[in-house]
């Protein structure tokens, strides 16, 4: 077999952790190190795990993740000299999905910004991107503007379909619905989102109250926790990104298929950063496209995997993120091509010197089961 | 009775006359994760020690199984393509990939037997805590 006996955590500097850490090795779960965090990969299995958070609720420690709050008269201001989304007219309460943008238009990460008030927004960046974000949103501060990084909270998701209903349980501080969030008064901040396509809130908690939180949630049969593996096939399968692999600082919004984030009102300002490169791909196309490829056959096509065309002589892309796909289960990947590409349906794809047949595929490749408020969206 | 031995890579072998039979170990399969696909040998292909003989994708990395013995197919465990999590639920003994004759029975010696493979993965975890 292709695996080595050695411990496959080779410690060059010590790893960090999260306040749930102990708990999870109490629970005999399979660690990883993942951006210098020691995580949980999995507890039981990852397919059960993936399982349970698509028909109950599956509990993620996400403490590694970066969490801060930018407040102040022109904190809106502030942010916008980085992100393309419209925050202004982002309504208290809101939470927008969006993009710090570099001069190129490259990503430099993808985040979640909540709208406390019009004074203050809390946002949610990646955890191997977090000490440049907030040197990068630290170099954008205005005037009165303040800066504050949440060390002293930790980040939990709860996902799934029995999610609302077992946090109801415990607070009535529930967001109602899709991409709203609530701030309590000790400084608990709990939004309707995540990175499963399924109904779910990502929880923002002091680390004291986080224990005890966990503690009294752990006591609902329906919440179980959930590794790192299985948040990984449910992102794939809802068709998102992750920062590093499907997007990074060379990669344009309009490439990733992300559009929707640069704001009409933006557009015709002209004011974020990389403006000339997205104005000029949403008006002719950019010149790669991010697509779901979806294998005929049963192996896996997985990142770094060259796509050709038809013929099999030429290589038109690249899959960027792919795996096993336990609700459909058979393989599914993501990857960019040459946008001339995306109207013709078949590919192959060269998996270990076999070139294995493909067909390109809308994304996400499992709906998306979240609950939307219907009134007009803010962000276009 | 067969005699089983080991690979430092992580196969086993069962050895009765001049017919073996091949699968990967529970330290295997604890280390793949959740298997989600099995490529095994075609019957009456021919086997070469070391080299690669089936494939196992698990959720997380497509992995090799190398062959212990050089020899020739002669069955095929298609239970493994109707229900890969057999690999994980019991690698060393419903699990078996493939059944072949030896070409070279000799090449039995230089494998591990049951002790040393344990030494080899005693040093070791598939995984922390």
């Amino acid at each position: 077999m292709g695996i080595d006996t050695l411990s496959h955590i080779i410690m060059t500097k010590p790893e960090l952790e999260t306040p749930f850490t102990s708990l999870h090795v109490a629970a005999g779960a399979k660690l990883t190190p993942f951006a210098g965090f020691v995580m949980p990969l999995q507890f039981s299995s990852i397919l059960e795990e993936h399982e349970h958070t698509r028909t109950h609720a599956g509990l993620f420690d996400i403490g590694h993740m970066g969490q801060c709050s930018v407040t102040g008269i022109r904190a809106c201001e502030t942010l916008e000299r980085l992100v393309p989304t419209d925050l202004r007219a982002l309504p208290q309460g809101r939470m927008a999905y969006s993009v710090l943008l570099n001069n190129e238009g490259g990503i430099e990460d993808d985040v979640m910004i909540l709208k406390v008030h019009e004074a203050e927004f809390f946002l949610i960046v990646n955890a191997s991107r977090k000490s440049h974000d907030f040197e990068l949103i630290g170099e954008q501060l205005l005037p009165q503007v303040g800066l504050k990084i949440h060390r002293d909270h930790t980040l939990l998701a709860l996902q799934g379909p029995q999610a609302a209903d077992a946090l109801s349980r415990l607070t009535t501080l529930l967001p109602p619905a899709f991409l709203t969030g609530l701030k309590s008064e000790d400084e608990m901040i709990i939004s309707r989102s995540g990175y499963t396509g399924e109904d779910g809130f990502e929880i923002s908690l002091p680390i004291p109250q986080a224990l005890d939180f966990v503690e009294e949630l752990a006591k609902f049969s329906d919440v179980k926790w959930c590794g790192l593996g299985a948040r990984d096939t449910l992102r794939l399968e809802a068709g998102l990104c992750l920062y590093g692999q499907d997007i990074d600082t060379q990669t344009s919004p309009v490439e990733a298929g992300l559009s929707f984030v640069v704001s009409r009102s933006r557009r015709e300002k002209k004011d974020f950063p990389g403006h000339k490169r997205i104005l000029a791909e949403l008006e002719k196309g950019p010149r790669r496209t991010r697509v779901g490829i979806i294998p005929d056959g049963k192996l896996i096509a997985r990142t770094g995997v060259e796509i050709y065309e038809q013929a099999g002589k030429r290589c038109i892309g690249k899959i960027t993120s792919g795996g096993y796909s336990p609700t459909r289960k058979g393989p599914i990947s993501m990857g960019y091509i040459e946008t001339a590409f995306t109207e013709v349906g078949d590919v192959l794809l060269k998996i270990r010197d076999r070139m294995e047949p493909a067909t390109l595929s809308s994304l996400p490749f499992v709906p998306h089961k979240t609950r939307r408020l219907y009134t007009k969206p803010a962000t276009t | 009775m067969a005699l089983r031995k080991y690979t430092k890579d992580h196969e086993w072998i069962d050895v009765e006359g001049n017919l073996a039979v091949v699968g990967i170990t529970n330290f295997a399969q604890l280390a793949l994760g959740d298997v989600v696909y099995v490529e095994l040998p075609k019957v009456g292909q021919t086997l070469e020690k070391g080299k690669e003989s089936a494939v196992v994708e698990s959720v997380k990395a497509a992995s090799d199984v190398f062959s212990p013995v050089s020899g020739v197919v002669t069955k095929i465990n298609e239970a493994l393509v109707a229900d890969p999590a057999l690999v994980n639920q019991s690698s060393e003994k419903e699990a078996w990939f493939f059944e072949l004759k030896l070409s070279s029975p000799h090449e039995l010696d230089s494998l591990l037997d049951d002790m040393a493979y344990r030494d080899l993965t005693s040093g070791s975890s598939s995984h922390e805590g």
